[in-house]
């Protein structure tokens, strides 16, 4: 290859801007107090309490993971500011209540939170830090009987749905970053689609970690009941900042008998800089649960930005027929690691699962794809088809590919394929001699590359995630 | 003409230790570094990445003491099994128990300067080629069972084969575990060394005499210099009470080229590890392996290919049929390092299972630091393709019929990659044997 692709991805951060507005924080560090500090805070019930507090117990009995293919610092649990939310008058009532400069900032971010929301048809709970500001179209919604809210108005207003389905999906002393979640989560989505109800809109949460040293703890909730079917979407940024902040979310899926859920994330976490400095550490353990007979959850997710990023969107195939899907594009330039990817664990009889995984590596880019592929005794018929591409940018780039099949019945049919190169000579060339400039070439290529994920996006976010892959695009080509 | 150790005419003492006064001083140097080493690493342990699906509580029988020089009872019960082997090959080195045993094997005369003889001699003759291939060190946590074979080795089998000269015949190891009054673990060394533009055919051949509990931990060291070719085969024998554990760690040069197949036709606990270096431009390995597994078998075969240098080669083909309870394992893992740009790594493992009851884990990886590069794996878990046992009952076979010739067709796609003739022809027999060869058909 005549030109060098190594700088892709090395645009700026273009929401990279802190909004200044004064935060209600907790001090630093980690304590039982702290977890009280925090329940208190959000006026939570006693079972609530008691469920973070043995949760952080069991989180000081374990060990964080070594296993993943990254390379971080030791990360100093006791200077995280586990609690922090935009200061404000209490309870929103609505839009014209809330802080005008956070609107801004979602306004900056494309949020469609104002009357954009209605044009775009998309009710937006948005996640800033720790507390849900507004969510919108939280009416329209009800008369559906469809309850879309945040999580701690959840527990005020739906305790016990949320006690119910809360850690059944991920338990609490699941995995070390769970576990912390488990004990210090601050906010997040909660969705309960009653029975037979599809949801007429793509509901949708904006997460964003605003102020300096926190960590956001999001808990995400969703339960789709008997022949419901609903599309979340999820997309994240952080302002830049030289330390590195944590971001450990934890995210449940329940979908019930013929119910389907389709979980779509856009992440762009700061990445660092060009040297690897700051960035967001995303540790996150997102789950679902195929209850019922016949229900499907699907996940699709494009991760362009944070500094590490380790998560495996998961399906527990329990229902007969039920279907699980996992399509992922991850971009790891400059200094960024990625090992993600998906497990799909078969119980149920004739259940079927699908594996897309497409990662880029460039620069100094770390992109490993980790997946279980697990058929238990009892999943009679079961089958799973999973390819994962990779496409590497630049000699000191890394592609890794971890898949682990698991197979305990001779009726099942498992597949996996896994391939690894660069952009050919050849392609480019083609498509230069038909005119194209080299930088449309590749980008032509990638997303071409992309295009079996893209096409799996809600359209909202497919054009999202088209740009934001452009823009790591610009300036690969020199 | 041949040069060959040990001399037929020598004769053997009932017991022979490794003396230390008969081993040279590095060797001495090296098992003792080795010693500690083990008592550093140990056995794998339960929650290791390597052993994750292979349960590590049998490989305690591993440290038990070597059994002595086996006596006359006992080598000639080894001798009808040489008998059905032997005739593969003219040159076939027999060890019973880890002891090399002259009046069983057939030594045939090699060209020029080739050395094919047992490791004990070798080692009291001091050859100056044998020290280079003890220091050859790969940093594995796999390595603790090297150490244990470098530090209690008692003997075993040594192949040098000098610069420019071709080995027309392969040469076969026989070894025969055969049960001892008291439990033992043997522990043979296999040395080979090929020099630059040589070429030869070495196999293995594992067999078992007995139906107690017996034990093998083997190590084997291939050294391939620039332009060398090896075709490497071992089979190792369905042992329902065996454990046999046997790592292979090879180091390719400049444009030689290694061959490696394995055939694992059962065993209580089989486990073939396979680690290929790629240190030179054009170096290339191809390797293919087979595994039959039946009753509670539990077999496992493991590949680490690291490619190092530019312009290397690997293709790895695994498949296996696991019946009953059986129970079986394909990790494999590629590693091309940074700089080994232009490097092509295809591997592609294939998994049938034959019953309710078997069980497949498979774990190929890739791990690639270099952007020109082309790789690929594939991995697979099925059962016959109903459709294509359809398709065999219309045309009149029975459905067992059907099922055996689908199943020998399936298994014998890793086989067609052995390129010696008689090893191959010996293997299709064996596994039509084992599969219950489809009746009526020509085997």
């Amino acid at each position: 290859m005549t030109t060098t692709l190594k700088e892709l991805g090395l645009t700026d951060y273009k929401f990279g801007f802190v909004t200044d507005i004064a935060a209600d924080s907790a001090p630093p560090g980690l304590s039982e107090d702290i977890i009280r500090f925090i329940s208190a805070k959000k006026h939570e019930p006693e079972w609530l309490t008691l469920w973070r507090l043995k949760s952080y117990r069991h989180w000081l009995t374990m060990e964080e993971p070594r296993w993943a293919h990254v390379r971080y610092n030791p990360i100093d649990y006791q200077q995280i500011i586990y609690y922090s939310a935009p200061s404000q008058r209490p309870g929103p009532k609505s839009l014209a209540d809330v802080d005008p400069e956070l609107l801004k900032t979602y306004d900056r971010l494309g949020v469609p939170l104002h009357e954009r929301a209605l044009l775009a048809g998309v009710a937006v709970d948005a996640v800033f830090d720790s507390v849900s500001v507004a969510t919108t179209f939280k009416e329209k919604l009800a008369e559906l009987g469809i309850i879309f809210c945040s999580f701690s108005e959840a527990v005020q207003t739906h305790p016990a749905l949320v006690q119910k389905y809360l850690g059944s999906v991920v338990p609490q002393g699941d995995n070390f970053f769970a576990a912390l979640n488990s004990a210090v989560f601050t906010d997040g989505s909660f969705c309960y689609v009653p029975k037979g109800v599809r949801c007429p809109m793509e509901l949708s949460t904006y997460f964003r970690i605003n102020a300096a040293k926190t960590g956001q703890f999001e808990r995400t909730l969703l339960i789709a009941d008997d022949g419901a079917a609903v599309s979340y979407l999820e997309g994240c940024t952080a302002p830049m900042r030289d330390e590195n902040q944590l971001h450990a979310a934890v995210v449940e899926l329940v979908a019930l008998g013929d119910a389907h859920i389709k979980y779509s994330t856009v992440q762009n976490w700061y990445p660092g800089d060009k040297n690897g400095k700051g960035g967001i550490y995303n540790f996150v353990t997102k789950r679902g649960a195929c209850r019922g007979a016949r229900s499907k959850i699907s996940w699709t997710q494009v991760e362009t930005g944070s500094a590490i990023t380790w998560k495996y969107p998961s399906v527990i195939l329990q229902g007969d027929a039920s279907v699980g899907e996992f399509y992922s594009v991850a971009v790891t330039a400059n200094h960024q690691q990625a090992d993600t990817g998906t497990k799909m664990i078969h119980i149920g009889k004739n259940t079927a699962s699908t594996i897309i995984s497409k990662g880029i590596a460039a620069g100094f880019g770390q992109n490993a794809y980790r997946g279980l592929v697990k058929i238990q005794p009892g999943a009679d018929g079961a089958r799973n088809y999973s390819q994962c591409d990779s496409l590497l940018f630049g000699d000191k780039s890394g592609a890794h590919t971890f898949p682990y099949i698991e197979v305990k019945n001779h009726t099942a049919q498992v597949e996996h394929e896994a391939t690894t190169s660069k952009v050919s000579d050849d392609q480019l060339f083609y498509l230069r001699q038909r005119g194209l400039s080299e930088e449309d070439a590749v980008t032509m290529i990638v997303s071409g590359f992309c295009k079996q994920v893209f096409r799996n996006l809600p359209m909202e976010f497919a054009v999202e995630a088209q740009k934001l892959l452009s823009m790591s695009l610009e300036g690969a080509v020199g | 003409m041949t040069t060959l150790h040990p001399r037929p005419s020598t004769p053997t003492p009932a017991s022979v230790t490794l003396a230390p006064t008969s081993a040279p001083d590095w060797l001495t140097v090296i098992r003792h570094a080795a010693r500690l080493e083990f008592a550093h690493l140990g056995l794998p342990q339960a929650r290791a990445e390597a052993w994750r699906y292979t349960s590590v509580q049998p490989l305690e029988a591993l440290t038990r003491p070597t059994p002595p020089y086996p006596d006359a009872g006992r080598r000639s019960s080894a001798a009808p099994l040489v008998a059905a082997w032997a005739s593969l090959t003219p040159c076939s080195l027999v060890l019973v128990n880890g002891h090399f045993v002259p009046e069983l094997s057939r030594i045939a005369a090699l060209p020029r300067g080739a050395v094919a003889g047992d490791l004990k001699t070798a080692v009291a003759d001091d050859l100056p080629s044998l020290k280079a291939l003890f220091d050859l060190q790969t940093h594995d946590p796999g390595r603790g069972l090297t150490a244990l074979n470098t530090a209690s080795f008692v003997d075993g089998v040594v192949l040098l084969v000098p610069a420019g000269v071709e080995v027309p015949e392969p040469i076969q190891v026989i070894l025969i575990q055969v049960g001892e009054g008291t439990p033992t673990a043997s522990q043979p060394r296999l040395v080979l060394s090929l020099g630059p533009e040589s070429a030869a055919t070495f196999i293995e051949t594992h067999l078992f005499a007995t139906t107690t509990p017996v034990a093998a931990n083997v190590t084997t060291q291939v050294q391939l210099a620039d332009g060398a070719r090896l075709e490497h085969l071992r089979y190792c024998e369905n042992a329902p009470a065996a454990l046999h554990v046997e790592r292979t760690e090879v180091t390719v040069s400049r444009d030689a080229s290694y061959a490696s197949s394995v055939f694992l036709a059962g065993g209580a606990l089989s486990r073939d590890e396979l680690c290929v270096a790629l240190n030179g431009p054009g170096a290339k390995v191809v390797a293919s392996g087979l595994s039959l597994g039946h009753g509670r078998d539990h077999l496992d075969a493991q590949t680490v290919v690291e490619h190092h240098a530019p312009h290397t080669t690997s293709d790895q083909l695994y498949k296996a049929v696991y019946d009953d309870h059986a129970s079986g394992v394909f990790a494999g893992k590629v590693v091309v390092h940074p700089g080994a740009v232009k490097t092509d790594a295809r591997q592609s493992n294939r998994n049938l299972l034959c019953a309710d009851t078997a069980v497949a884990d498979t774990r190929p990886q890739l791990e690639i630091y270099a952007d020109d590069v082309k790789c690929s794996h594939g991995a697979t878990v099925g059962a016959l393709d109903p459709q294509a046992l359809f398709y065999l009952q219309s045309r009149a076979l029975g459905l067992d019929a059907a099922r055996a010739l689908l199943t020998r067709a399936f298994a014998a796609e890793a086989l067609a990659r052995v390129a010696n003739p008689g090893v191959k022809a010996a293997w299709q027999r064996e596994l039509g044997r084992r599969l219950g060869a489809a009746e009526g058909f020509p085997s």
